[in-house]
């Protein structure tokens, strides 16, 4: 029956727009039969904005491990881990979440996430590497040399 | 690697006229940074960090490497919706050749305003405490001043002016300067394309009071600076892309071995948000 679970499907996705996440829940238990990601990833919206991350990360890796490169699920099991004060590990899946967003509105929301994230953080840690070719590398030590040298600042 | 091509500059000096060899040199090398800093949230939208960082530049001809490490602490408030202000003290290290150059301490003042329109104006002012390691200990203050302001904003689009000022005096009244800089800096981000690229041009103008002791003539220094970078955002792994970067420096020195004529490229990464 087909069209029955399209249904369900459909009701929990209504359900969740118009923020009624109980409802969605309930509307949500005979979709993981049939669509089990649609499901994980309703549950994980619904319960993380219930206040319960724990059951919303259970949720969003339980999606992960359907579909590894889902946006989605990146997004939301990084929510739930941040909700649950795993920054280091919510970085970690909002910029995987970066990595694979394709539209520019997905790219957006991964960046203020991750810019919001970096605000939250007791302990900020930056880095930078790179190769420097110049045409100049002398140029600092004659610099410094010479006002040693000559007096100038 | 790097290919040494000396190249000699004449020197005017009190007692008399002398050629100075100087190393232009084509060169590569590696840098890294590490910054560390911890946020503290205080009441009313307040932050106090504190930071620690270390850069190095490391050349294969060692005499050219360069390293910096200091520590910086910061307080930043709202003041409005719309406007911050901000204090910080710094104190660094810079070390040359492997050898410690000079050690700088800075206090800073800033305010920044946003308008409606997301145009920023911000006023910097610093003060800064110079002490040159060597024998003689060469110690010099700076105050300087800026002041930023948006002059123009799109959606993909953001340029900005600057204007600066500084006076630097010392213990020994020949190293007295004033200097005066202008910059145009702009932001563009080509639409549905990712890409970033960056740019400013600056002029910077340097006037030191009087001859230092050795050379009879007067140093000013007028120099051009143009730098860019680019990277896109919308390439990244685990969040971060890679960026390029090319930096322009002309300075002309009415004291010539102070002239300087650069291309430098940085090639290394970025974090993508």
């Amino acid at each position: 029956m087909p069209h029955v679970v399209r249904a369900d499907l459909k009701a929990a996705q209504t359900a969740l727009g118009a923020g009624d996440f109980v409802a969605a829940l309930k509307e949500v238990q005979p979709v993981w039969q049939t669509h089990p990601l649609d499901a994980a990833l309703i549950t994980a919206r619904s319960t993380l904005e219930l206040g319960r991350p724990d059951l919303a990360e259970k949720a969003a890796r339980a999606a992960l491990t359907m579909k590894p490169d889902s946006y989605a699920a990146l997004l939301l099991l990084g929510s739930a881990l941040q909700r649950q004060d795993k920054v280091i590990a919510a970085e970690y899946y909002f910029r995987r979440a970066l990595d694979v967003s394709e539209d520019a509105r997905a790219k957006e929301l991964s960046r203020n996430v991750l810019r919001s994230l970096q605000r939250q953080k007791n302990w900020l840690v930056d880095g930078t590497f790179g190769i420097v070719p110049t045409s100049n590398v002398g140029k600092v030590s004659d610099e410094k040399k010479n006002q040693n040298r000559l007096g100038g600042i | 690697m790097s290919a040494r091509s000396p190249t000699k500059k004449k020197i005017k000096t009190v007692l008399g006229e002398f050629d100075i060899a100087s190393q232009s040199e084509r060169g590569l090398g590696i840098y890294g940074g590490l910054y560390l800093t911890r946020q503290t949230p205080l009441a009313n939208g307040a932050r106090f960090d504190f930071g620690v960082n270390f850069y190095a530049k490391a050349f294969r001809q060692h005499e050219f490497n360069m390293k910096t490490r200091g520590a910086t602490a910061s307080f930043n408030f709202p003041l409005s919706e719309r406007s911050n202000a901000s204090f910080s003290a710094s104190k660094s290290r810079f070390s040359f050749g492997g050898e410690p150059y000079s050690d700088t301490t800075k206090l800073g003042a800033s305010y920044g305003f946003s308008t409606a329109a997301g145009r920023i104006l911000r006023f910097d002012m610093t003060h800064e405490k110079q002490n040159i390691i060597d024998n003689a200990d060469q110690l010099s203050y700076e105050n300087s001043g800026s002041v930023n302001f948006g002059v123009w904003r799109s959606k993909q689009t953001y340029v900005s002016l600057e204007l600066r000022g500084n006076r630097r005096t010392s213990e020994h009244p020949a190293f007295d300067s004033w200097g005066k800089g202008a910059s145009v800096l702009a932001r563009y981000n080509p639409k549905d394309t990712g890409w970033v690229i960056e740019g400013a041009l600056s002029r910077n103008q340097k006037n030191w009071d009087r001859p230092s002791g050795i050379t009879p003539d007067v140093r000013h220094d007028n120099e051009w600076l143009l730098s860019m970078s680019t990277y896109n955002s919308n390439f990244s792994f685990l969040g971060v892309t890679p960026t390029f970067r090319y930096t322009y420096q002309n300075r002309k020195s009415t004291i010539p071995i102070y002239s300087v004529l650069s291309h430098d490229v940085f090639v290394g990464v970025t974090n993508a948000f």
